[in-house]
């Protein structure tokens, strides 16, 4: 993303469509580095985009941006590697407890994103204040990942629940609904991928945060009203569907119907349906997002408090 | 050389240092030119905006802060709420050290056999030993992450040689898959560079030794071993300066704090908001790191010149 702000803001580059996320909005603003919206080219935004996300509280009355994919942040598991069911999670006083366990050492990863991996320390300890700039807060989150790294050798990666959990280098990781939606393409030939489980702490008192990438038209584009078009298409129902079904994350689409989307595995190697059947849970609901907390762009002092937090983490202590 | 040899082409003094020229520009705009950015990076500032750094490009309003606060953490004194990396540098020379060692252990003998026994199968073996190069350094380590899964083909092969009792997994945080990870990514690289070095000692040297009675053993102590010296150190110098900056290795098959690089934290600081500067102090830091390294290797290199003019 910094690259991407980077080349837009000096003009080297000069794309019509840009994907930005919700932290830096703001700055774009800001500094006219994107363009308002025309909504008389956007007719489906208002037709086909769940309300809570046509009129965002990050962009009110989406002047600038369009959402393009949204996802939950909960936890990937094997079943084959971590014995446990969706409901045995569900049972637990607080679900991020699952990853300080030693009996999974060598098994469990974070995702390697200061933010989302310092919030389940947060989390674990109830700090429901997943934007906090209070050091104490942080520090909390700190120490409890520095007593995770030392208890299973924890580890951070970025494709470690689409890729690295299907291949078995992981047993528990921290996942985006939309990367667990993935993992069955990820299984190596002829293994089972219905022992990949997903669950969202959000909907409980644990809390989870969800998330959702945006579409916006840089204020350099030399296109504009053929990226307005684009946005439009995008927001087509069986445009997004498509999108859908070869990334994973799924469109916040008014006509999408959670129950249609699941289907079983295939043995042949696919799953009939958007979504394989036993990681129902990783359907993202519109209620989600009521209850979703939302990670948002912190102020400079702040930020650098959450990255020496996790850079301390990363050093080992 | 004032003028050169008599009766060599070009005996003025431009002229040869001119063919040093491309080099020499080529060094100015893509060492210098970075390099004097990466400075300016770590001295500077923030925009408040989007956390992107603000280069102080003239020296006057250079400010050392980020610096001093990176040395100190190098030194195990970081400021408060400040990571100390100091382990990691600690780490990074450790196992750059014992890769390093493990390519001399390694390459030292096979650039021996190819310089010196292959025969007819010289050529063969050097097109082997370039052969990696083909692909790229990143496409072998995701190779290598495959290779080492728990059920990949080095825990099947060393399970049924009954090496290990049962699959390893390498991949979780193991510091001796980083370190061989290390060494199989710049073997290659070492072992070149000796080739050529042994491949051009002169044989007659060799054979006055055996004249004189001295065994193999001793042949390849007193000549051989000396006059690869500067293969050596320049085989070394050449993955060792590299693998102080690997950060994909660690990250690809590990992703463990208790195997991370000063490489892992440059990464991370270059690519978050507000933290540029920090990667490029880093960055500096561990310029002036290896250029201790190089230094050595450079006043070496005089030495040995001076004394082969004697």
């Amino acid at each position: 993303m910094e690259e991407a702000i980077s080349k837009i803001e000096t003009g080297q580059a000069d794309f019509d469509v840009f994907f930005p996320t919700i932290d830096v909005l703001p700055g774009l603003v800001a500094k006219k580095l994107i363009q308002p919206l025309n909504h008389s080219y956007l007719p489906n935004l208002q037709e086909n985009v769940w309300p809570s996300l046509a009129d965002p509280f990050y962009d009110k009355g989406s002047r600038y941006t369009v959402p393009y994919t949204i996802y939950q942040t909960g936890i990937g598991w094997r079943t084959d590697m971590v014995p446990l069911e969706v409901e045995d999670l569900e049972a637990m006083d607080n679900p991020y407890d699952v990853y300080w366990n030693g009996d999974y050492a060598g098994i469990v990863g974070l995702y390697d994103d200061y933010r989302e991996a310092l919030t389940v320390g947060l989390l674990r300890n109830g700090i429901k204040d997943v934007n906090t700039s209070d050091p104490a807060a942080i520090e909390t989150a700190q120490r409890d990942l520095l007593e995770l790294v030392e208890l299973v050798n924890l580890r951070f990666t970025i494709d470690g629940a689409y890729a690295k959990l299907p291949e078995g280098v992981f047993g528990l990781h921290q996942a985006w609904s939309g990367d667990m939606v993935a993992t069955p393409y990820y299984f190596p030939s002829g293994q089972d991928p219905r022992v990949a489980r997903y669950y969202w702490p959000g909907r409980g008192p644990a809390g989870g945060t969800v998330g959702n990438d945006c579409l916006a038209i840089p204020r350099s584009a030399k296109n504009p009203a053929l990226a307005h078009h684009f946005l439009n298409f995008y927001c087509d129902f069986k445009v997004a569907m498509k999108n859908f079904s070869w990334v994973g994350y799924q469109p916040p689409q008014n006509r999408v119907d959670p129950e249609a989307l699941l289907g079983p595995w295939n043995e042949k190697g696919w799953v009939d349906g958007y979504v394989l059947d036993t990681l129902a849970t990783a359907v993202v609901y519109p209620e989600d997002f009521d209850v979703g907390l939302r990670h948002v762009g912190l102020p400079a002092e702040v930020d650098q408090l959450w990255q020496n937090a996790f850079a301390t983490v990363k050093a080992g202590g | 050389m004032p003028g050169g040899d008599p009766g060599v082409v070009g005996e003025r003094r431009w002229y040869w240092p001119a063919f040093a020229a491309p080099g020499i520009l080529w060094l100015v705009l893509l060492f210098l030119t970075p390099f004097y950015t990466v400075v300016a990076v770590a001295m500077g500032g923030l925009d408040p905006i989007f956390g992107q750094p603000v280069p102080a490009w003239s020296p006057t309003s250079w400010d050392p802060a980020t610096l001093r606060q990176m040395v100190a953490s190098l030194l195990g004194n970081p400021p408060a709420l400040f990571p100390n990396l100091q382990p990691v540098f600690v780490r990074t020379v450790v196992y750059v050290f014992v890769a390093t060692a493990i390519c001399i252990l390694i390459g030292y003998p096979v650039a021996y056999y190819i310089a010196r026994h292959s025969g007819r199968r010289r050529v063969l073996l050097l097109v082997l030993l370039i052969a990696p190069f083909w692909m790229s350094y990143l496409m072998r380590m995701l190779a290598w992450v495959n290779l080492l899964q728990t059920d990949g083909y080095v825990n099947q092969v060393l399970t049924f040689l009954r090496i290990l009792p049962e699959p390893r997994n390498w991949l979780a945080g193991d510091p001796i898959a980083v370190v061989l990870g290390l060494v199989y990514g710049y073997v290659p690289y070492f072992i070149l560079p000796l080739y050529a070095a042994l491949d051009r000692i002169d044989r007659s040297h060799l054979e006055a030794a055996r004249d004189l009675g001295a065994s193999p053993a001793r042949t390849f102590l007193r000549v051989t071993l000396p006059l690869s010296r500067q293969g050596l150190l320049a085989a070394t110098v050449i993955i060792m300066l590299p693998m102080f900056g690997d950060y994909y290795t660690p990250d690809l098959l590990s992703g463990s704090p208790h195997t991370t690089m000063i490489g892992n934290f440059i990464n991370q600081f270059l690519h978050t908001r507000f933290g540029q500067p920090r990667g490029a102090s880093l960055t500096f830091l561990l310029s002036l790191f290896v250029a201790v390294l190089m230094l050595y290797y450079v006043l070496s290199v005089a030495r040995a010149t001076r004394e082969a003019r004697r």
